[in-house]
């Protein structure tokens, strides 16, 4: 007996062997005349510079952390919430709870600045010397900018 | 839908519940007092002392709480008079470690984050006193998850020191692949016994005939777990490097209430799973699958003898006494490889006079440590006599971890001792004599940079002020009255050994 | 019914689902052309075929002959992985999205839905979370700052958005009390339609598709001033027109979640009132399913060459501090219409 998720089964069978069909019919039929400079990374032009996997910005990192903590109570309300109906008001309240202390988790993410990005001025203490002696504010920006920046100078 | 077994729940599971809520309540508070949060401390000790009325509230009452679906007689929350005498330990720890925090400088810079030091508090709160209860495999390895977790960020708090980073970094390596291996372990008990909870399982091992030797792998694999919790030999070596990078107030915490919760664990696995019955005589009959006895013995006395031996060569106070809770944690073991009540009744004992001596020294070592921003034996040079009171103080309280008269520290020793006697394991008992003549050296040699070697220039009299003065009287008390009128405490030690099902 | 006839009836349900998927993609991108020609007074794409219409043929046999090249400094493997993952999750996302009600063809009862299976809600999501792997693939194998960047922003913007995709799901979970899309779309009967009862989600869950698809405004994965290309910098021949066929079928799955989830799906309201007969009735309802995704996904094309794209900070929170509270009150929106109604 094919049941439905046997259907799904082959479904993703055929999706996979179009997909290849696609990527491999290509193979055959096009031209390959590799040359060195067809072969480099794109960078504007130029030849590259450095390793291509640079250091991006550590923000990234929180953002997958917060992800990982909210997608598990995403998981945890859905059961909840597939019940719903037949708990009545019990339900209700313990969902509220929970929901309640879900928006707690996000305000104190929120309170404590994780969920910014732009965090303003990052100090390290050489940084501050150097602040004294400009006298200039200098903002830190996204440090994606700045790299773009480096590269294209 | 019926959700009773939830709701008849909750009766059993107050303490649970006022510690998750003070949890909230802290992070809240934390967010509301952006700028001033004097108020905080002040509600993190409001919130203990609930949870502790809950928990003396629960003092002879027994239940199981989350019934287990397929055997409805047994729960995964076994609420009986040993774990209540246990959460009461943690609570009157908590208490102290909030004091201390209050009067630690390491802990008070950092203004801006103090909510979440006391909201990570009570989730290692929270997290032991579910431990201690849980009687169901994954509901340890959760509570475990949750004391670890909120531990691993305490212990690097003070973040911008090198030592606490490295300290909070090692302890989540270590703890990772001790819990890692713990549940793996669990897997293959599970695997064979087909429950995950003790009693269920005791019962399949009454019954069934299992393959003796996964079952012996999977009870190491789960000791694993355990034993690094209350860093027992050869799972200790985490502890020196973490009590050292802690900030203090956490390192007393650690070594103490952290282990408390782990020997409960370990006391409760045991109990529950391979002893089938207590006789008149008070001895546990063991089921004939794995033989805890000798494991019990090599690993205690490995502890202690490695705790003690390794703690001569230390010069850092706070390092020493990582050692010696280490070794302490052998002296402890030795009250349970004699699987009889007496000695069970002796650990209960060891560990209300353990909690204060342990306390008593750190809370010392950090008023000192506040003042000089040192714990190097040489800069106790003297000390004694600028500070005399500080000096008398913590030469009692490491006259108590030695186990000498009149201190309570012998008292909590001499009951171990017996049992051990009257166990019959004198060789055992010899060698646990030893060690502690061993201990002495390195105890009375802080005594001795204290009044014997005279004060250099830079001996300072450290200042005290009245509510230091109070906490540390509040714990020579104890120790000093146990010593002398002991028998309150053995008699309280005797009420509360029951645990729920024997 | 005999397992031969219901295999040979699946057969004929993906193929025809492959079939009408991939002329809707290659049609989207024909319509997208036209459509911003038309918003910006361009011709745009006329010459292949009457008004250009055989114009997505082109492109791909354009896109079959060119060379592939892989730069020297990528990881093949993953710099093949990649592409095909994109296409593959896109692809396979349809079995479970229903196009209309159970119906009689040649005296056998089919139900228009390849699988109706009690958890396609979560296999959608699943499936659309694995989606983030190609392009974060893409991007890390190409060897290519552009593409390193491009992919690591995709990520992080997809699992933002994803959140807030998430708890709107919760909220037509909890109307349907059912996590299969035929379950969801029965109980939008009438005028019940979820974007009616529950605005917010509807609003919530629209925009993070947007987001989901890296639609414009939210295209900072592929922002041409800044990245080049983005994640697919480094991507020629048939792996680039597989992301490219990825993004449209994923805009048509998103505009099929939104049309199953909130609009209805194949429901036309009061439809069995008029009297109308059984074949007459369903054709109307498959034919209403395709009308609400045509014209969803021209509004997709519509706001992608109307609003500028977001900055990178404003895009995280709106994601943050816009959406996720949006969709937490969504929730709670829910569970007081349904305790007040119930």
């Amino acid at each position: 007996m094919l049941t439905e998720f046997g259907k799904i089964f082959v479904f993703i069978l055929l999706a996979v062997v179009f997909v290849l069909i696609a990527l491999f019919a290509a193979k055959l039929i096009r031209p390959s005349r590799p040359t060195k400079e067809k072969m480099l990374i794109y960078e504007c032009g130029e030849n590259p510079v450095g390793s291509p996997w640079i250091k991006f910005n550590i923000r990234f990192y929180v953002v997958a952390l917060i992800f990982l903590i909210f997608d598990v109570e995403v998981v945890l309300l859905f059961p909840w919430a597939l019940t719903y109906q037949d708990y009545g008001f019990y339900g209700f309240l313990v969902g509220l709870v929970f929901l309640l202390v879900l928006g707690l988790g996000m305000a104190y993410e929120w309170r404590k600045g994780d969920l910014d990005w732009e965090r303003g001025i990052i100090s390290p203490p050489i940084l501050n010397e150097i602040l004294k002696n400009k006298k200039a504010p200098l903002k830190i920006n996204d440090s994606e900018n700045q790299i773009t920046e480096e590269i294209k100078a | 839908m019926d959700l009773s077994f939830i709701t008849e729940s909750l009766y059993f599971v107050k303490p649970e519940i006022a510690a998750s809520a003070s949890i909230i309540l802290l992070v809240l508070l934390d967010l509301i007092f952006h700028k001033n949060k004097t108020i905080i401390p002040y509600v993190a000790l409001a919130g203990i002392i609930i949870t502790g009325i809950f928990v003396v509230d629960q003092f002879n009452i027994s239940g199981f709480a989350f019934l287990s679906t397929d055997n409805p007689k047994y729960g995964m929350i076994a609420v009986d008079n040993f774990g209540a005498f246990f959460k009461l330990i943690i609570i009157i720890s908590s208490i102290f470690v909030v004091a201390f925090s209050a009067y630690s400088d390491e802990i008070n810079k950092i203004t801006d984050r103090l909510g979440e030091y006391y909201a990570l508090i009570f989730g290692m709160i929270l997290g032991m006193l579910v431990l201690i209860s849980a009687s169901d495999l994954i509901l340890i390895y959760l509570s475990m998850e949750l004391l670890s977790l909120s531990s691993y960020v305490l212990a690097g708090f003070t973040k911008l020191r090198d030592r606490s980073s490295e300290a909070s970094l090692k302890y989540l390596l270590y703890g990772a692949t001790s819990t890692g291996m713990m549940l793996f372990g669990i897997s293959i008990l599970y695997g064979l016994t087909g429950s995950t909870n003790l009693y269920i399982i005791s019962a399949a091992l009454q019954t069934q005939s299992l393959n003796l030797l996964t079952l012996a792998f999977s009870i190491i694999l789960i000791f694993a777990g355990i034993g690094y919790k209350i860093s027992s030999a050869p799972f200790h070596f985490w502890t020196p490097d973490v009590y050292e990078g802690a900030p203090i107030s956490i390192t007393a915490y650690l070594s103490v209430a952290s282990k408390a919760a782990g020997f409960a664990l370990l006391i409760r696995f045991i109990k529950t799973t391979f002893v089938t019955f207590v006789d008149d005589n008070g001895n546990w009959q063991l089921l004939q699958v794995f033989d805890w006895e000798s494991l019990l013995i090599i690993i205690s006395l490995l502890t202690m003898t490695l705790g003690n031996f390794t703690a001569l060569w230390q010069r850092n106070l706070k390092r020493m006494l990582a050692y010696s809770s280490i070794a302490h944690a052998g002296y402890l073991m030795l009250g349970l490889l004699v699987f009889s009540n007496q000695g069970l009744i002796a650990i209960l004992i060891y560990f209300t006079i353990y909690l204060f001596m342990n306390l008593g020294a750190f809370f010392i070592v950090m008023v000192i440590a506040n003042k000089t921003g040192s714990e190097d034996i040489d800069d106790y040079d003297g000390l004694g006599f600028k500070s005399s009171f500080l000096g008398v103080s913590l030469a009692i309280f490491l006259v108590s971890l030695t186990g000498l008269p009149p201190t309570a520290g012998f008292i909590g020793k001499l009951y171990l001792f017996i049992a051990l006697v009257d166990a019959k394991m004198l060789t055992v008992a010899i060698i646990a004599l030893l060690n502690t003549v061993v201990s002495l050296y390195y105890y009375i040699r802080v005594l001795k940079h204290m009044f014997l070697t005279s004060p250099t220039e830079k001996t300072e009299k450290i200042p005290l002020n009245f509510g230091q003065i109070a906490v540390i009287i509040i714990m020579l008390i104890p120790i000093l009255l146990f010593g002398v009128y002991f028998s309150p405490v053995v008699d309280l030690a005797k009420s509360y050994i029951t645990i729920l099902g024997f | 019914m005999s397992i031969l006839e219901i295999i040979i009836i699946t057969f004929v349900k993906i193929l025809f689902i492959i079939t009408a998927m991939l002329l809707t993609v290659s049609y989207s991108v024909y319509f997208e052309r036209r459509i911003s020609a038309w918003i910006q007074t361009r011709l745009g794409p006329n010459r292949v075929g009457w008004e250009g219409i055989l114009q997505p043929f082109a492109d791909v046999f354009k896109l079959l002959l060119k060379e592939d090249i892989v730069p020297e400094k990528s990881n093949k493997p993953l710099h093949t992985l990649a592409p095909f993952i994109a296409l593959f999750v896109a692809f396979s996302t349809y079995a479970v999205i229903p196009m209309g009600p159970e119906v009689t063809i040649f005296g056998y009862k089919v139900n228009l839905v390849v699988a109706d299976v009690n958890i396609g809600i979560l296999y959608v999501l699943a499936l659309t979370s694995l989606g983030v792997y190609g392009i974060t693939f893409a991007g890390w194998s190409s060897g290519s700052k552009y593409s390193l960047l491009g992919g690591v922003r995709a990520s992080a913007q997809m699992i933002s958005y994803e959140v807030s995709m998430g708890f709107s799901i919760a909220g037509v979970v909890m109307m349907a009390s059912s996590l299969s899309p035929v379950a969801i779309v029965n109980s939008q009967y009438g005028w019940m339609w979820n974007a009616i009862v529950q605005p917010i989600g509807f609003i919530t869950f629209v925009i993070s598709a947007f987001a989901e698809t890296n639609r414009l405004p939210f295209d900072l994965p592929e922002a041409e001033p800044e990245l080049v290309g983005g994640y697919h910098t480094e991507y020629s021949s048939m792996k680039f027109a597989s992301f490219f066929l990825a993004e449209y079928a994923n805009m048509i799955i998103a505009s099929a979640m939104i049309v199953t989830l909130y609009l209805g799906g194949w429901q036309v309201p009061y439809i069995d009132k008029l009297g109308l007969g059984e074949t007459l009735t369903t054709l109307i309802q498959v034919g209403a399913f395709f009308a609400k995704i045509g014209a969803l996904i021209f509004f997709f094309i519509w706001v992608r060459w109307s609003i500028p794209r977001f900055r990178y900070d404003q895009l995280m929170n709106i994601g943050w501090k816009v959406m996720f509270p949006l969709s937490l009150l969504n929730v709670v929106w829910v569970a007081v219409v349904l305790m007040i109604f119930n």
